[in-house]
C-alpha cells in the first residue's frame, strides 16, 4: 500500500506543470476571531472562495464584504495561522461541495471532507458534481403542487399534519421536547415506505454536540438508514462559518438528488443556532446590527435556504426537496424574532409542547396549533378517509377536557366524546424510535375511529394496539396491509376484511 | 494602534501636498503625533505608504522584484530598465522564495516564478488527491 502511494506520487510529481501568469493578489491587513481584512482584489466577486497563503499552508475564506478600500472574508475552517501580511488570492470559483451518490452514507463537513475515517469519498473525479452552495431556487415554471406523502411514521403527524414531498414543515418547541426524536422517526421511517420512491435523507447538525451527533449516528447506523442517509456536520467546537455554511451544504446535497429525479429530505437541526452564528459572524464584520443585534438580511438568510424545497415538474426530472427545519423556542414564545420569521416562511408547522410531554403524552404535538397548509392532497386515499374526523374529535375532546372531573354528572354523549377523546389521545402515543408505516396506522386509526376500541381499557391500549399490529403481520399482511401499502386505498373488499379482523382480533384478547 | 497605517499615510501625504513649503515642519509633527498616540512602531510602514501614495499620484506604478537571493548587479539593473520609466522598482532580498524571483505590481497583480511557488502547488495537489 505504501508503495503505491509513493509510486502515484512520483508520477505526479514528473507530470506536475505549472504555468506561471499574472494573478490578482491581496494582502491580509487585519486578522482575528475567523474574520479576515484583505486589502487589493479589486475585482474580488461576492462569495468568491480566497486562498490565503499561511505558513502551515493555505487557508480557504469566503469573501462576503466587498467594501471601498477592502474585503471582510471569513475563514472556512481554524484560523490560527493566518496572519497580517500573508499574501491573498482569488480563485474565480464561488463556494461549492462536490455531491454524488458516494456521498450516501457517510457524515461530512460543511465543505464535503469527510468526518466518519472511512477514507476518500470521491474516487472517481470525473463522476463528481459540484452543487454551488448558494443558488437560486427553482422557479414557479419547474414546479408542480405537492401531492406525494412524506410519511414520517409518527401517527399523529401522518393523520393530521401530513407531510409531502416537496414541502417545507417546521418542527417548533422548547428544549428537551422531542423535536430531533420526531425528524429521526421520519428517517427511519423511509425505510417502511417501500410504495412510493426511497427518499435519500439528510441530516444537518449545526451547532449541536458531539456527543448528540454520536448518539443519532449510532441510531441510524444500528437501524441501518446509512444506507440512505447523509450526516452533514458542524458541532458546536466548529468555527461560526462552518455553522453558518451547514445547511447551505445540506440544500446543495439534497438539490443533486433532486436534480436526478430522486426524492431528497432535509433536516436542519437547527435554525435558531443557524441564525446565531450569522449574527456572530455579521458583528465581527462590522455589520449594522438590527433587531435583537441579528442583521438585517436574517429573513432572508432563511427565507432563500427554505426556498430551495421544491417538487420539480416532470420536464425537470419529477425530483423533489422536503425541507424540515427545526427551531428551540425559549419558554414556549413562538411569537419571538427567529421563531415568526421562520413560521412565516414555511407551509406549515408542527408545534411541540413542554405540558404535553411531562403529562406523558408523546410525542407531545399539539394539534390545535400545529398546521400542515398542504393538507390532505399530501395524504394517500386510505387515511384521508379513516383520518378525516380525528382533528375534529380531538377538538372537541378538547373543548369538553375541563369536564372530564365531572364525568358522573354528564349526559351520555358529552361521556362519550370525552371517552372517544381519551382513547384516541392514547391511540396517538407513540414511544420514541419506533415509527409505524401508513398502512399499520391506517388499520389502528379506523379501529379507534369507528368505535372497535370503546369498550377496551385505557391502560391496556397500548398492549392491544402492539397484539393487534403484530396479528394483522402475521395473519393479515396480504389482504389487508399490502394492499393498503401498495394502492394507497382503503377498498371496500380490504375494509370489510379489516372490520372481521378487529372483530376476531378483540375476541381474542379479550378472552 | 490607534489608527490604521494607510490612514496616517493618507492623511501625511494630503498635509504635505497641500503645504509642500512645510514639509520639514508638518513630518516633524506628525512623529509627534505617532509618539502621543504609541503608534511610532508603525512609522517604517506608513512612510512606505506615503511613497507608494506618491508614485500613485504621479500616475507611475510601483514594482517590488523579491530574489530568493542577492544578485548580480548587472542582471538586476538589466531587470530594472525592462521596466523603464513610469515604474518605480523595488529590490528585496526574500530567502522564503527559495530561489527565482516574484514581481509584484501596486500590490495587486503578481508573476511568482518561485520554486516555493510550485512547490506549495505541487504539494497541496498532490496531498488533496491523496
Amino acid at each position: 500500500m505504501a508503495f503505491e502511494i509513493v509510486e502515484k506520487l512520483k508520477r505526479e510529481i514528473e507530470s506536475f506543470r505549472d504555468e506561471s501568469k499574472w494573478e490578482r493578489v491581496g494582502e491580509v491587513t487585519e486578522a482575528g476571531d475567523g474574520i479576515v481584512k484583505i486589502s487589493g482584489l479589486r475585482n474580488a466577486l461576492s462569495q468568491e472562495i480566497l486562498l490565503i497563503e499561511t505558513a502551515k499552508g493555505e487557508a480557504i475564506a469566503l469573501a462576503v464584504n466587498l467594501e471601498e478600500n477592502f474585503i471582510g472574508a471569513i475563514i472556512l475552517g481554524e484560523g490560527e495561522s493566518v496572519k497580517v501580511g500573508d499574501r491573498v488570492r482569488q480563485t474565480g470559483r464561488v463556494l461549492s461541495i462536490k455531491a454524488g451518490d458516494e456521498l450516501i452514507g457517510r457524515v461530512v463537513n460543511p465543505l464535503g471532507e469527510p468526518l466518519d475515517g472511512k477514507g476518500v469519498i470521491f474516487r472517481d473525479s470525473q463522476k463528481v458534481k459540484e452543487y454551488p452552495l448558494e443558488k437560486t431556487a427553482p422557479n414557479v415554471l419547474q414546479r408542480e403542487p405537492v401531492k406525494t406523502p412524506l410519511h414520517t411514521g409518527v401517527k399523529s403527524i401522518d393523520a393530521m399534519i401530513p407531510i409531502g414531498r416537496g414541502q417545507r414543515e417546521l418542527l417548533i418547541g422548547d428544549r428537551q421536547t422531542g423535536k430531533t426524536a420526531l425528524a429521526i422517526d421520519t428517517i427511519l421511517n423511509q425505510k417502511q415506505d417501500s410504495a412510493r420512491h426511497q427518499v435519500i435523507c439528510i441530516y444537518v447538525a449545526i451547532g449541536q454536540k458531539n456527543s448528540k451527533i454520536a448518539k443519532i449516528l449510532k441510531l441510524l447506523e444500528e437501524s441501518e438508514a446509512l444506507r440512505y442517509s447523509i450526516v452533514v456536520s458542524a458541532p458546536a467546537s466548529s468555527p461560526a462559518s462552518l455553522q453558518y455554511l451547514a445547511p447551505f451544504a445540506g440544500c446543495a446535497i439534497g438539490e443533486y438528488f433532486m436534480d436526478q429525479g430522486k426524492d431528497a429530505l432535509v433536516i436542519y437541526d437547527d435554525l435558531v443556532k443557524h441564525a446565531d452564528a450569522y449574527r456572530e459572524l455579521s458583528l465581527l464584520l462590522r455589520r449594522p446590527p438590527g433587531r435583537e443585534a441579528y442583521p438585517g438580511d436574517i429573513f432572508y438568510l432563511h427565507s432563500r435556504l427554505l426556498e430551495r424545497a421544491a417538487k420539480l415538474n416532470k420536464d425537470y426530472g419529477g425530483g423533489s426537496l422536503t425541507a424540515i427545519p427545526i427551531i428551540e423556542t425559549k419558554l414556549g414564545d413562538v411569537s419571538a424574532y427567529i421563531p415568526t420569521n421562520v413560521i412565516s416562511i414555511t407551509d406549515g408547522q408542527i408545534y411541540l409542547e413542554s405540558s404535553l410531554f411531562y403529562q406523558g403524552i408523546r410525542p407531545a404535538v399539539n394539534v390545535g396549533l400545529s398546521v400542515s397548509r398542504v393538507g390532505s392532497s399530501a395524504q394517500t386515499k386510505a387515511m384521508k378517509k379513516v383520518a378525516s374526523r380525528l382533528r375534529l374529535e380531538l377538538a372537541q375532546f378538547r373543548e369538553l377536557a375541563a369536564f372530564v372531573q365531572f364525568a358522573s354528572d354528564l349526559d351520555e354523549a358529552t361521556r362519550q366524546k370525552i371517552r372517544r377523546g381519551e382513547l384516541l389521545t392514547e391511540i396517538l402515543k407513540q414511544g420514541d424510535g419506533e415509527p409505524i408505516p401508513f398502512e399499520k396506522q391506517v388499520a389502528i386509526l379506523y379501529a379507534a375511529l369507528n368505535g372497535f376500541l370503546d369498550d377496551v381499557e385505557l391502560q391496556k391500549m397500548k398492549e392491544f394496539e402492539n397484539k393487534f399490529i403484530d396479528y394483522l403481520e402475521k395473519r393479515h399482511d396480504e389482504d389487508i396491509l399490502e394492499s393498503i401499502r401498495e394502492s394507497g386505498e382503503l377498498l371496500k373488499e380490504v375494509e370489510d376484511n379489516l372490520k372481521s379482523a378487529i372483530l376476531a382480533f378483540k375476541n381474542a384478547f379479550t378472552l | 494602534m490607534k489608527y490604521r497605517s494607510d490612514f496616517y499615510a493618507k492623511a501625511l501625504f494630503a498635509a504635505t501636498e497641500k503645504n509642500p513649503e512645510e514639509t520639514e515642519n508638518i513630518i516633524r509633527r506628525f512623529f509627534r503625533l505617532l509618539k502621543k498616540t504609541g503608534d511610532i512602531s508603525q512609522s517604517r510602514k506608513i512612510l512606505e505608504s506615503v511613497e507608494k501614495l506618491a508614485v500613485k499620484k504621479s500616475g507611475d506604478r510601483w514594482v517590488k522584484i523579491e530574489y530568493s537571493r542577492s544578485m548580480d548587479k548587472r542582471m538586476e539593473s538589466n531587470i530594472n530598465n525592462y521596466f523603464g520609466s513610469g515604474y518605480h522598482v523595488e529590490n528585496v532580498i526574500n530567502p522564503l522564495l527559495i530561489a527565482g524571483v516574484r514581481i509584484t505590481i501596486d500590490d495587486e497583480e503578481e508573476l511568482d516564478i518561485s520554486l516555493a511557488k510550485k512547490l506549495r502547488k505541487m504539494f497541496s495537489t498532490a496531498i488533496h488527491e491523496y
